[in-house]
């Protein structure tokens, strides 16, 4: 599983270099902007598709043709890529918390009761894509699953961009971080389950 | 023991039918599998490798099963599939840094002098690599990790000659491990010639043949006479015919024709063309 890890970031180095620089610069505008919530959730999804990309070149470059002929079992290319995938969850939940609290710290009198429950909804809204999309695209390939994908990504761009939603949160927050951090793992994992059932099923 | 043991192999498509082949690769040799662009060459390896379901039949390799996930038996089993998918953006010194995580017993240093022996560059970016160094890299990565037994699908495609001699040399040194063996397919005979000890015909999803290679030289011959000399031939013995205006040119057995009667060695892909031609 480390090879498959490695060639991953190696893909991720070469071929999204731009969508962390996007992703920086709209955590860094959401640290000091007052309507900051649309930029830290858009991050947070921004990076979370970044394994879903990294599978579509898989695809088009036939790689998984290839892995069929290394000692990789389904189970362990699949892992392999969910776990790429939280890696990166992980990574740009952290950078959106940071961001999150130096606008609390500079915008809120540095109240900043409201990061645990901010950083769960980061943490969902990362792993959000791959929770979604990987069942699909594991098991229609990228094609099929590139309509799923605009569909759904548009769907919570414009009800992010249009209603502030993850802002109405913050202030009146109910939501309880532990469950939903644990609420986020379950799907992970069942979205992980659906993958490996689907992935010996995939296009050939 | 045999390296790959193939009974009954069957693979149904839409337009097309991969029929009960059954081939036997013995420890220590190399298969040559000929057949022309759609004969069932890809669909057999890849059937026998479980990597497409089979409809029937029974493989063995190593003499184990393979039957559901054999992910573990391929450490053992050096894979070319035709040019290997891999990213465009990496290096042949990348790949060998992910091959050393993927599989248990990577050899880089191998890998790297094998490329140097195939004249690959490891610097450039899989992208920039002409078609017949895609195929070296492939060649390299199922050569550097200690299998025992090596499965190569076209391997010499997009390969210029001095390469592809090269390339047999290398499958040679491999096989003179006595427990080393190989099953290639092609459609360059000529390459398969020089190094198999056992050849497989297949056409149209039917095995024609699968013999030594030696056996089928010596059984097989190629006859140019005139045409009232041919004529007294028993028809069972002709594999196949041409006339010209010189006389006749066949491709008969040996041992039909009468003694006295001077033969000169068949080729395989003379006795190949002959066979899918009268078939």
């Amino acid at each position: 599983m480390n090879g498959l890890i490695l060639k991953d970031m190696y893909m991720m180095k070469k071929y999204f270099r731009f969508s962390w620089v996007v992703v920086g610069i709209f955590l860094i505008v959401g640290a000091i902007n007052e309507q900051f919530s649309f930029y830290h959730a858009y991050s947070c999804m921004m990076g979370g598709i970044v394994p879903i990309s990294v599978l579509s070149f898989d695809e088009k470059e036939r790689w998984m043709d290839y892995a069929d002929t290394l000692p990789l079992s389904a189970n362990t290319i699949v892992r392999s890529k969910y776990l790429f995938g939280l890696i990166f969850s992980l990574a740009v939940t952290a950078l959106a918390i940071v961001s999150y609290m130096v606008n609390c710290m500079k915008n809120r009198g540095g109240d900043l009761s409201s990061v645990p429950a901010m950083a769960s909804v980061f943490f969902f809204l990362s792993m959000l894509p791959a929770i979604l999309l990987m069942p699909v695209l594991f098991r229609f390939g990228v094609e099929k699953g590139r309509i799923l994908y605009y569909v759904l990504f548009g769907t919570l761009f414009a009800i992010v961009a249009l209603t502030g939603i993850t802002d109405s949160f913050r202030p009146t927050l109910r939501l309880n971080p532990a469950i939903a951090l644990i609420a986020t793992v379950i799907l992970w994992i069942v979205s992980l389950l659906l993958s490996q059932a689907a992935y010996p099923k995939r296009p050939r | 023991m045999n390296a790959l043991d193939i009974r009954g192999l069957t693979k149904r498509y839409g337009g097309f039918a991969l029929d009960g082949v059954d081939l036997t690769l013995p420890e220590g040799c190399i298969l040559g599998l000929i057949g022309e662009n759609g004969a069932g060459k890809t669909t057999t390896i890849k059937a026998a490798l479980n990597i497409i379901p089979r409809d029937s039949g029974e493989v063995e390799i190593f003499g184990q099963r393979t039957e559901g996930d054999i992910a573990w038996l391929k450490e053992d089993i050096g894979i070319v599939m035709g040019e290997p998918g891999l990213s465009s953006c990496l290096t042949g010194e990348q790949v060998s840094r992910i091959m050393n995580g993927i599989f248990a017993r990577w050899d880089g240093e191998e890998f790297r002098r094998l490329a140097g022996e195939l004249d690959l560059p490891l610097n450039k970016p899989y992208k920039e690599l002409s078609q017949g160094n895609r195929m070296k890299l492939g060649i390299a990565v199922a050569l550097s990790h200690g299998a025992e037994l090596l499965i190569l699908d076209e391997p010499t495609n997009g390969l210029d000659p001095v390469i592809r001699d090269r390339f047999m040399s290398i499958l040679m040194d491999f096989t003179r491990e006595e427990n080393h063996s190989v099953l290639i397919s092609s459609h360059i005979v000529s390459d398969l010639e020089k190094v198999c000890d056992y050849i497989a015909f297949l056409h149209k999803g039917r095995l024609m043949l699968c013999e030594e290679k030696d056996a089928l030289m010596e059984e097989y011959g190629v006859l140019h006479c005139k045409r009232e000399d041919f004529e007294a031939i028993d028809p069972a013995a002709v594999i196949g015919s041409s006339n010209s205006v010189y006389g006749v040119s066949a491709v008969v057995r040996r041992d039909a024709v009468p003694e006295g009667w001077e033969l000169s060695p068949v080729s395989l892909e003379d006795l190949f063309v002959v066979m899918v031609k009268e078939a």
